[in-house]
């Protein structure tokens, strides 16, 4: 361009349009302005709807869904629903009915979920006379969060248990004098227990007490782990099981014990520390374990 | 390339087609050149903006976006929007007008150098009114970028925060005061895999056994405690090496070797700490450095 770049006075009225003339090439492909395909390979039928299935383990989780649709007319509408999720790793279901025409893009949002492994959120379509959820065209699946929206088109479907999971410490809920502390993997959880941590002070009386820790999944037994170190009384000791650590008293009041490298475990599996020779007032405390954390059969 | 004397605009431009004739057999499609409908489904609404959305961990950095947009007249527009992120490891969000037609392609790419000290994840949406996070209604491109592979549209699968390899760093803990522990708070937005952390402790003349042990807690509740098994005693120099399955050694050369968890990955707000059993005032930590596998875990 030879000409200076116009800068109009405050009030002055619009440049004129030669000042915005593409003076490069001007390309030879014409492409249609009116008469234009849908610009999607969704189309929508009258009898489609469309179906949020969803699970959560955040409490107070709701989706956002946010879509926007070509209708049959022509019309571009833009749509949204918000869907309160239950944070109790159950499948939740909601369906939209949609207006005839082609769906042209979709996104999902979380309200509580702040990394993968929490929400997870399958969205397709579905003609309701084809079966009871049964997808006739899958959108997305893949956990959602509160900051990105992946979705349609663009996103991934995903089974609950790819990539990263959620890591988190778990507190133990501390048990009654005498009693061993314990805690399950919830239902539709798959829990990659990293370590397991817990302090035993026993009381003045008895003999030794053994710790171990058992881990049963569907009732039987699939990790038996001694501590290698008896307790004796009138002590308090920490033990740590951790994933891939050797074996190892320090002498005093510390107990290292091993667990297996990615040790995943199934919905529901149990974890305890089993203690003999547990006395009535020896006391657990401060039990905990770190998991990385998937929604399973969701 | 030769120059066209006749365009104002003094640029270079493509040869004539008849320069590009094919001598071998043609084929036997024909494709449309008037007409053509638009050749990505991407439509920009007249209400529709742009929302670029990113994050880093260190240092500030500009992040370009490049878009090619079909207007309905059948210009081809070129657009260039400069993404500013101030605020560290904290959501940078901000908008931008589009005019309505077909997003032809995107890409995001870093101004600055981007590397083991200074990781930007960033993403492109489209939004409507009220334009929040929540009206996003289609992802374009995003991912983790540096200054010279883009994160494009339509080529690229999306990336996630917690995707990939995640960048390799270390980390240099602050030294604390002379008779105190150190801990690391993992930061805000983050999520670690501790390969290693190494650190050294020197006691003072006074006479005591000092018996060191690394404890990892979600900043309530401790969820493992790595105990050295080895007492040092008064005017010693002592390094301490925990890795990712390593083994419980005796002292050696001055020298401990203990194990980490196996793929132990911790996110914001946990810590790591040493818990130093009969540590006296003038005993000092020092050299801390920990090598660990980042990612940005900005939901």
């Amino acid at each position: 361009m030879t000409d200076k770049i116009p800068v109009p006075p405050v009030g002055a009225a619009p440049a004129t349009a030669e000042h915005f003339q593409v003076a490069s090439q001007r390309p030879a492909v014409k492409f249609l302005s009116r008469g234009v395909q849908p610009p999607s390979q969704v189309y929508v039928t009258n009898q489609d709807v469309l179906t949020l299935l969803a699970a959560s383990s955040q409490t107070a989780e709701a989706i956002t869904v946010t879509y926007r649709l070509l209708r049959a007319d022509g019309e571009l509408i833009s749509g949204q629903f918000i869907f309160p999720i239950t944070g109790d790793n159950n499948l939740n279901v909601k369906s939209e009915p949609l207006a005839e025409g082609f769906l042209l893009s979709l996104a999902v949002q979380a309200r509580g979920a702040t990394t993968r492994g929490q929400t997870f959120a399958r969205l397709f379509l579905q003609n309701p006379s084809l079966g009871v959820l049964v997808p006739s065209y899958m959108l997305m699946a893949d956990y959602v969060t509160t900051a990105m929206s992946a979705a349609y088109p663009n996103g991934r479907v995903l089974m609950p248990t790819e990539g990263p999971g959620f890591v988190h410490g778990v507190a133990i809920a501390q048990p009654a004098a005498g009693t061993s502390i314990f805690i399950d993997v919830p239902n539709n959880v798959r829990w990659r227990l990293i370590t397991a941590f817990g302090t035993l002070t026993t009381s003045a009386v008895g003999p030794a007490r053994d710790v171990l820790l058992n881990i049963f999944a569907n009732g039987l037994v699939i990790y038996d782990g001694g501590a290698g170190k008896t307790q004796p009384a009138g002590v308090g000791f920490s033990y740590t099981w951790a994933a891939g650590v050797p074996p190892m008293f320090d002498g005093v009041t510390e107990v290292i014990q091993p667990l297996p490298n990615d040790f995943i475990l199934p919905p529901v599996a149990n974890i305890e520390f089993n203690t003999f020779f547990l006395d009535a007032a020896d006391q657990w405390t401060s039990g905990a374990v770190l998991v990385e954390e998937w929604l399973d059969n969701v | 390339m030769d120059n066209d004397v006749k365009n104002v605009s003094g640029a270079q431009f493509p040869q004539p087609p008849e320069d590009f004739a094919v001598r071998s057999a043609t084929s036997a499609l024909k494709f449309l050149t008037q007409g053509v409908p638009p050749p990505f489904p991407c439509y920009v609404g007249v209400d529709d903006r742009l929302l670029l959305s990113g994050v880093f961990d260190n240092n500030g950095n500009t992040i370009f976006c490049n878009m090619r947009i079909l207007r309905p007249d059948g210009e081809i527009i070129p657009l260039t929007f400069a993404f500013q992120l101030l605020a560290v490891r904290a959501l940078n969000q901000q908008s931008f007008q589009l005019i309505e037609g077909f997003i032809l392609s995107c890409s995001l790419v870093a101004l600055s150098s981007t590397g083991t000290s200074n990781q930007t994840f960033a993403w492109a949406s489209i939004i409507r009114p009220p334009n929040t996070t929540a009206a996003q209604h289609e992802v374009l491109c995003g991912g983790y970028l540096n200054q010279t592979f883009p994160m494009s549209y339509p080529t690229q699968p999306l990336q996630r925060p917690t995707d990939g390899a995640g960048q390799i760093r270390s980390i240099a803990i602050t030294t604390p005061a002379a008779g105190a522990d150190f801990t690391f708070p993992i930061p805000a937005l983050s999520r670690y895999r501790i390969i290693s952390l190494s650190a050294t402790l020197t006691t003072a003349v006074a006479v005591a056994n000092r018996n060191v042990e690394l404890v990892i807690d979600d900043g309530a509740n401790v969820v493992a405690e790595i105990d050295s098994g080895f007492s040092q005693i008064a005017s010693l120099v002592n390094d301490y090496t925990w890795m990712d399955s390593g083994p419980i050694g005796a002292a050696f050369d001055n020298v401990v070797v203990l194990p980490l968890p196996a793929n132990l990955i911790l996110p914001a707000g946990f810590r790591i700490s040493s818990e130093t059993t009969g540590i006296q005032g003038a005993d000092q930590w020092s050299a801390i450095r920990m090598l660990v596998c980042e990612w940005l875990d900005l939901a």
